[in-house]
Formats: structure tokens, C-alpha cells, sequence
């Protein structure tokens, strides 16, 4: 006969940290793989966590923060829902987006005027059922609207990605999943994992990492 | 031809709003005598030709009204408009009655009872009462509706001898024209007919005379298709100012309602909305609302406005509120449709989608809320363009080329480049790939000529800049991979 504190710790809504979960409370539906083998293995459940936040946390734009997911933005861009960017710091380039197998009459793209604003139009987005995946870059996020965040994500069954400036890593956070991007250098992106349900952290390196084709490391002379 | 008439013989009291449901009595009067009252006004007693005092007697709390030759004819138009739907040819008859041309519906309704029988369904809806008659003119069946007679007439021989037994007071008819007819003891249509044309047109006037042949198909009896005017627009105006945002929240939700309720009459639906704020001495505030698909759903419009209004302040009072709305739309039943259907995920998404594109127009504005879309071009920064949310991205063919980085600034950002060598915050950069020459645009005059190259900075940004090849050979940075 099971003891109590087994009954208990089988609920569906319990999770042990340091317990890699696989098991029927978390199917592999509730992940979305990253594309990338090695982070998906260190993810428990193979992947980004479903209803919920990740944070992506970065020194300066161009390191590698859209390459990581965007494998599994493609992906969810042809699940039948949407994918919304809410306030993206340049303009999200059309031919590249398409490239990289994104469906772009499955993505929208939100300029919110402020702060406030933009997490307001993240929750709506998050909580509406409608997206599959939000990303969104805001300006400012404390720990109260990352914690309403989260649960706009889990109400809308919706992968929210924050893309937030690296110094939020000392901050407190609610997200499931909170990644530092380290400096790539040629053909490999360094990935602390700052926080993760089911999992202590650790740090990932993922190789091939470059801009197709692939070139050459030495710098090109210019043409004069 | 075949015309059906609506005579709405209570027009008068129904004008006033949807009164036959209503729980008040109210009674209409003009010159002195009451010409009409509604149900509860009705069961007190209260009939026409009662003074209004007599009527007062009745019911303490009643509400007497002087009768509205304006409010009238709205509501004529409004129940045109909403006749249009049996059939194209509809015409107005003032002050009390429509002329419907139905000859060519019969067969889509399957008949005169049938068809008649869903516009006195669709005007009990509406709280109007009508006598219908059917004739082979439109002056019969005004005449016949207005005797109460509601016998269809559908062979012109019959006509004459329907006629005939009718009492001339249905006839429109002066007080001499009257007087004359008393005088000649010729109390019914018939008598009349009688009567040779030349006299009763001395006698009674040519008009009336003019109106029997009509009647009886001897003349012609052409008649203006009503043309439901294509916009809506309702305004109210206050003595007291509006000062704040929620002083003007129920006048908006009121409009929303006046509206709602004039796409039903009209069967359509509507896409784009326009409140107008009206203020002393200052140039209106404009409120623009717009859903993805046409919608008369009441609830889901005043949703939106709360959006709008949680987001904007008051910048001045608001003497005035007008609520504009153009281009009509016939509804796709959509919505209603899909709740029939089993609730497919797919398809509870894109109503769902909807809604959330809706919210996001009416607190941010359009113009934030789109979508990305490539072009074929050549020209990196005309290469892309914003589109409304709505419709499908076609994709296009993949061009040749190095790899673009998914962002792209809005205006090349120009380098420092001591001794030829391009910088990014001070640093050197490396260049990992490149270059890719584009030279392109010579036939508008916004002609480029530039090297791209995928380049590193220091702090392992990857980024993409190209050289003008142009003047001073300047660098700038265009795009950041991401």
C-alpha cells in the first residue's frame, strides 16, 4: 500500500526540484524542443516548458538570442496558432524570419507605445489561448508582473520567451525556465541555465554555432 | 406587377421607441384630439379622438406625446431599410406606409401566405403593427390596406369590383372634397366610378380623380425604389459638458446600442466605427474602432470602446458625441455558424485571434498592431513591408544570396571606420563573410550600390553592415542576426 507522502507527491501539480520529471504529469507535448539536441537534453522534457515563461537573459542584441529559438518558433508557427512579438527592438526582418521557416501569416507583430502597455499587450497575448509562443522584449518587468506573466502563460496555454537584459539574472523570478547567454565565439554559444523546474542548474554549449555557410575564422582582407 | 402595402396605422405612438412592450402607458395627440396609444394605454380606454385631458383622466402616470411628423419618417425609412430584404423594389408611401413590389419574391418565399407571414413575424419582433393588402397597383393595395382589407387581389379584373364596395373615407380626401361627396350621397368607391370623370375632377379635384385611376391601373403609377442611405451616424449633444471619461462611457454604450439596432434592421454587419468628440472652441476628438470581421454583436463593440476609453485621458470637455459608421457588411454568420460546428480547435482560435487583434487595435491603434511580410526586392530595406493583420503572407521564393539577419534597422546606423576599418563602439569588428555586392534601383532614382558583410564585434554580437561603394565609402550597420 502506497504511503501518504507518495499519493501526495503523484499529484499532477507537484514538482520536486532536482527530480528530472518525465513521467505522465509532464508529457512531451508539454515541451516544445528546442531544435537544438544538447539544450533539449539538459531541459527536462526535452524542450522549452510549455505554459510558461522562459526567460533569455543577454548582454547585447546578436548573440545568439533569436537563433536559439527560433527552431521552435518555426515549429510552432505551423501548429494552427499564432505566434505574437511584442515590442521588438528592430524591425523583424521579413525574408529572414521566412528563411528560417517561420510562417509569416502565422506571426504577429505588436509596437505597444510604453512600458506598461507592452506587458499589458504580453498578458493579453499570453492569456488570449490564440498563441502558441510570445516573445516580447520589455523595457522594464519586476517580479510581480513576471509572476501575473506567468500566469497569463499558463491559463492561455502559451510559451511566453522574455528577452531581457542580463543583469536581470540577480533578480528574483517566477519563470519555469530562465537561460544567460555567454559569449559565442565561432562555432559554439555558451548557455547558463540559470533556473529550471525539475532540474538544477547547469550550463550548456552548443556547437555549429554560426551564420550559415559557414566561414572562414580568420578576418577577410577588404577590397581596396 | 404585384405590390404588397404595409400600412402602419400606429406609426404615430410606435415612433416613440419600442412601446408595445413597454409597462407605461402612452398616447400621441394632435390638434386637441389623441390619435393612438400603446397596449397599456389601450387597456385604460384610451382611444382617438378623446381629448388629451379625457386621456389623462385615465392614467395618472401616463405619457402624453405631441405627434412627430420627423420621428415618423425616420422610422418610415428605418422600416424601408429594413423591407429591402423581401425585395429590392420598396417604396415609401407617407406619412404611414411602404410599398413592396412582390411579384418577383414569390417564388423565393414560396408564396404570397408564406411571405406574408414572415414579415408580420419580422414586424411583431420589431413591436410594429401594419394592415398588409396585396394588389395588381400600388394605390389598391394602399387603398385596401388602409380599409383593413387584407384579401390578397392578384388578377386585375377582380380589381374594380374589390374596390368598389370600399368607403370613399379611405380615399385621401379634403375637407371640401369631403363636403362635395356628402353632398352628392356617394358614399362608396363604386358610386364614385360612377360618377363621369370630368365632373368628379371639377367637383373633387383632379388629384382624387388622378388617385382612382391609379388605383384601378387606368394611369400610370411609377414609383422611386427606396435606397437605404450607406452610413449611419447618431449624435447627441449636451448642455452640460462631459468632463470625464466615464460621464462619457454610457453615451457611447447608448450609441453602440442605436447602432446595433440599425444593422438589424438593415441585416448587415459593420467593420470600422467612428466616435466623434465634440468640444468648445477646440477641434474634435476622433475615436476609431474596428473589428476583423463584420459584427453587429452589441456586447463585443462596447467591450472594445471600454478598451479605448481605459487608455485615453480627457483632454477637453465634450460638448457633443457623434458615433459615424460607413461601408456595411453582409454578415458571414461566422460566429453563429462555428457555434453550431463541433468547436474545432483550429476554428475556435481564429475567432479567438480575432478578438485579440480587436483588442489590441482599440487600446494601441492600428497602426501597432500588423504583420511582416516579404517583397520581392532586391534592395534589403525595401524588402519587407508591415501589413494588417487579417490576411495570408504568401511566401516568396527564397532569393539567392548570404543569409539576412532577422533584424533589420530602420536606417542604416553609419561606423566609425579609422583608416578604412570599420568600428562598432570603439572596436574593431571582424568580418566573417562578404562581401555581397548589391547594386540595384537605378530606374527610381533610389539607386544603391553597397557591400554587405557579416561581421563579429567584440562582444560577439553578429551583426551586418555593408560599405557604400558610393562617395566617401562610408560604413554602416544595417542589421543584427540575432
Amino acid at each position: 500500500m502506497k504511503e501518504a507522502i507518495h499519493e501526495l507527491l503523484d499529484q499532477p501539480g507537484i514538482w520536486r526540484a532536482n527530480t528530472p520529471h518525465r513521467g505522465p504529469s509532464s508529457p512531451a507535448r508539454d515541451h516544445v524542443p528546442s531544435g537544438f539536441a544538447a539544450l533539449d537534453r539538459a531541459l527536462p522534457g526535452g524542450g522549452f516548458p510549455g505554459s510558461a515563461l522562459t526567460e533569455i537573459l543577454y548582454e547585447a542584441h546578436g548573440v545568439g538570442e533569436l537563433r536559439l529559438v527560433m527552431p521552435a518558433l518555426a515549429r510552432l508557427s505551423r501548429s494552427g496558432r499564432w505566434i505574437a512579438m511584442i515590442a521588438p527592438p528592430f524591425v523583424p526582418y521579413a525574408p529572414a524570419l521566412a528563411a528560417q521557416g517561420i510562417d509569416l501569416s502565422r506571426l504577429l507583430v505588436i509596437h505597444p507605445n510604453d512600458g506598461p502597455q507592452a506587458l499589458w499587450s504580453v498578458e493579453q497575448a499570453l492569456r488570449s489561448g490564440t498563441c502558441a509562443a510570445v516573445m516580447a522584449w520589455p523595457s522594464h518587468c519586476d517580479d510581480r508582473s513576471l509572476r501575473r506573466l506567468q500566469l497569463a502563460a499558463e491559463s492561455g496555454d502559451s510559451v511566453g520567451m522574455l528577452f531581457r537584459d542580463s543583469t536581470a539574472a540577480t533578480e528574483r523570478s517566477p519563470a519555469a525556465l530562465r537561460l544567460a547567454l555567454g559569449e559565442s565565439s565561432g562555432q559554439q554559444l555558451n548557455i547558463r541555465v540559470l533556473k529550471c523546474r525539475g532540474t538544477p542548474p547547469g550550463a550548456v554549449a552548443l556547437d555549429s554555432w554560426s551564420t550559415a555557410p559557414v566561414r572562414p575564422q580568420h578576418p577577410l582582407p577588404l577590397e581596396e | 406587377m404585384l405590390w404588397l402595402c404595409l400600412h402602419f396605422f400606429n406609426l404615430p405612438v410606435e415612433c416613440f421607441g419600442d412601446t408595445e412592450g413597454e409597462t407605461f402607458p402612452l398616447f400621441v395627440s394632435q390638434a386637441g384630439r389623441v390619435i393612438g396609444g400603446n397596449r397599456p394605454a389601450r387597456h385604460l380606454g384610451i382611444r382617438s379622438g378623446m381629448t388629451p385631458t379625457a386621456a389623462r383622466a385615465l392614467t395618472e402616470d401616463g405619457r402624453h406625446r405631441l405627434r412627430d411628423p420627423d420621428r415618423e419618417q425616420r422610422m418610415l425609412e428605418r422600416l424601408a431599410t429594413w423591407a429591402v430584404q423581401f425585395t429590392p423594389r420598396v417604396s415609401i408611401e407617407p406619412p404611414m406606409a411602404l410599398l413592396l413590389e412582390i411579384e418577383g419574391s414569390l417564388r423565393y418565399f414560396h408564396g404570397i401566405e408564406p411571405l406574408r407571414r414572415q414579415i408580420s413575424e419580422g414586424l411583431e419582433q420589431w413591436g410594429h403593427r401594419a394592415n398588409t393588402a396585396i394588389a395588381p397597383t400600388p394605390t389598391a393595395a394602399w387603398i385596401l390596406a388602409r380599409a383593413g382589407d387584407g384579401t390578397p387581389v392578384t388578377a386585375r379584373p377582380a380589381l374594380a369590383e374589390r374596390l368598389a364596395s370600399l368607403s370613399v373615407n379611405v380615399l385621401p380626401l379634403g375637407q371640401r372634397a369631403t363636403d362635395a361627396l356628402q353632398g352628392l350621397g356617394c358614399e362608396t368607391i363604386g358610386a364614385l366610378r360612377a360618377l363621369p370623370d370630368d365632373g368628379v375632377a371639377r367637383r373633387l379635384g383632379r388629384a382624387l380623380l388622378e388617385t382612382l385611376q391609379r388605383a384601378h391601373g387606368e394611369r400610370p403609377d411609377p414609383r422611386r425604389n427606396w435606397q437605404p442611405p450607406n452610413r449611419f451616424e447618431r449624435r447627441i449633444d449636451y448642455l452640460e459638458a462631459i468632463t470625464t471619461v466615464d460621464g462619457l462611457r454610457p453615451i457611447l454604450r447608448q450609441l453602440i446600442d442605436s447602432l446595433c439596432t440599425d444593422l438589424r434592421y438593415r441585416d448587415t454587419g459593420i467593420m470600422r466605427l467612428r466616435f466623434v468628440l465634440r468640444h468648445r472652441e477646440r477641434p474634435p476628438t476622433r475615436l476609431p474602432l474596428g473589428v476583423l470581421s463584420p459584427t453587429r454583436d452589441a456586447g463585443h463593440l462596447k467591450w472594445l470602446v471600454d478598451q479605448q476609453l481605459d487608455n485615453i485621458a480627457l483632454t477637453a470637455d465634450v460638448t457633443a458625441v457623434s458615433l459615424q459608421a460607413g461601408r456595411f457588411h453582409a454578415l458571414h454568420g461566422t460566429s453563429e455558424a462555428l457555434d453550431l460546428l463541433d468547436r474545432d480547435d483550429r476554428h475556435t482560435t481564429d475567432a479567438d485571434w480575432r478578438t485579440l487583434i480587436e483588442t489590441f487595435d482599440s487600446r494601441l491603434g492600428e497602426e501597432r498592431v500588423c504583420m511582416v511580410k516579404p517583397l520581392a526586392e532586391h534592395r534589403p530595406e525595401r524588402a519587407w513591408c508591415y501589413q494588417r493583420p487579417g490576411r495570408t503572407v504568401e511566401p516568396l521564393a527564397q532569393p539567392s544570396g548570404t543569409a539576412r539577419p532577422a533584424w533589420l534597422l530602420e536606417q542604416p546606423l553609419p561606423l566609425r571606420s579609422p583608416r578604412g576599418r570599420p568600428e562598432h563602439n570603439g572596436a574593431p569588428l571582424v568580418l566573417e563573410s562578404g562581401p555581397e555586392r548589391i547594386e540595384t534601383g537605378w530606374w527610381d532614382g533610389l539607386d544603391i550600390t553597397r557591400d554587405y558583410y557579416h561581421a563579429r564585434t567584440a562582444n560577439g554580437q553578429r551583426i551586418w553592415i555593408f560599405r557604400d561603394r558610393r562617395g566617401q565609402r562610408d560604413w554602416y550597420l544595417h542589421g543584427i542576426f540575432g
